[in-house]
């Protein structure tokens, strides 16, 4: 589910940033610009694993910041495909029984994971088992989603204020399949 | 930005959850207390929070502490001995998930069934329990244990008093 990623970047430290260890000040600059952050293809970063080079200090002539060559190791959140990880259910959008309903899964607030499923459960005819909201589920990655967000048009102003419909779609999303055995909510298989 | 190496490699749950939970441990140690900029903070906390969820094995890593450094080691030296056809792959999943039972391990290890024959498959799953350690079993009895005992404790207590 985690990989590690080198990244090479150019640093700049600020003078109030001085006050700390370089290594601190360069972790800190490196969370602040990619912690929480997609690369596309790449997957979502956490945070510094560690820092494996750095070049000296050069201190610019007008601002006084430090800019540094570094290079480091990002954790970054990527399920391989088949890999079965767990989430919880945030939301469900359903047409009713029989009819495959799509089930969106959230690991953390920015990346949605999405999930196809069947209602009804083969293995039983009797007893219908229902995936419930904020239910722990296991599932299978089938495949990833990459959205790059293109730069929208400026609003021209109008008299009405007619509040603007802003679409936002997951820059990246993991598709998932909870059919098999072993899949689904967890309680099932304990 | 330039990616050097897009996957350079690959880590377990426990890794990732052991790295966040000392960088928090450092950070609250220093004087005066540090804080990761905003964002890393808060998806850190997230992210310890969905591996501390039921059932991932780390969600009793506290009190039970089943993961250490050296136990991906010896998985990685048992599933060598004894289930040599088990892919690297498969044995992180088994790392991560911790299968308990056949079910769960089906999902994680390919055509399972195909591979191994029943007995083998337990004794996979014996594996993990060994090494990895597994859940207590239905804690729901124990609680129920608990409060008669406290039940007890109460009348013994009142007895005395009026005694």
């Amino acid at each position: 589910m985690w990989i590690v990623t080198k990244i090479a970047d150019l640093v700049q430290l600020k003078p109030q940033d001085f006050y700390k260890t370089s290594l601190e000040a360069i972790e800190d600059k490196i969370n602040e610009k990619y912690a929480n952050k997609v690369i596309p293809n790449i997957g979502l970063c956490v945070c510094v694993w560690d820092i494996t080079d750095a070049s000296e200090g050069l201190i610019g002539q007008y601002d006084g910041f430090v800019n540094i060559n570094v290079e480091f190791h990002m954790v970054v959140f990527r399920p391989h495909r088949g890999e079965v990880i767990q989430a919880r259910i945030k939301e469900q959008t359903s047409q009713g029984m029989r009819q495959p309903a799509r089930v969106a899964l959230v690991t953390n607030r920015r990346h949605s994971v999405e999930a196809e499923k069947v209602w009804l459960w083969k293995s039983d005819e009797e007893t219908q088992l229902y995936y419930d909201t904020h239910e722990i589920v296991r599932f299978m990655v089938l495949e990833e989603r990459w959205y790059t967000q293109p730069p929208t048009k400026p609003k021209e102003s109008t008299d009405s204020d007619a509040p603007t419909k802003t679409t936002y779609q997951a820059p990246y999303s993991i598709i998932g399949t909870m059919a098999a055995p072993g899949l689904g909510i967890t309680l099932w298989w304990e | 930005m330039k990616i050097l190496e897009a996957q350079s490699a690959v880590l377990t749950n426990y890794e990732v959850y052991q790295h966040l939970t000392d960088i928090r441990k450092r950070n609250n140690s220093s004087q005066p207390k540090r804080r990761m900029p905003e964002d890393a903070f808060r998806l850190s906390k997230e992210v310890l929070e969905y591996l501390e969820t039921k059932p991932y094995p780390l969600h009793d890593q506290k009190e039970k502490q089943h993961y250490s450094q050296t136990t991906l080691e010896l998985l990685c030296e048992k599933l060598a001995e004894k289930f040599p056809d088990i892919t690297k792959a498969e044995g992180l999943a088994i790392f991560d998930v911790r299968p308990t039972n056949i079910p769960v391990l089906a999902i994680i290890v390919e055509s399972l069934e195909d591979r191994y024959t029943e007995e083998e498959q337990q004794q996979l799953v014996d594996l993990v329990i060994e090494v990895l350690g597994q859940d207590d079993p239905e804690p729901e009895e124990e609680e129920g244990e608990e409060g008669a005992e406290d039940g007890d404790a109460v009348q013994s207590v009142e007895t005395t008093n009026g005694a």
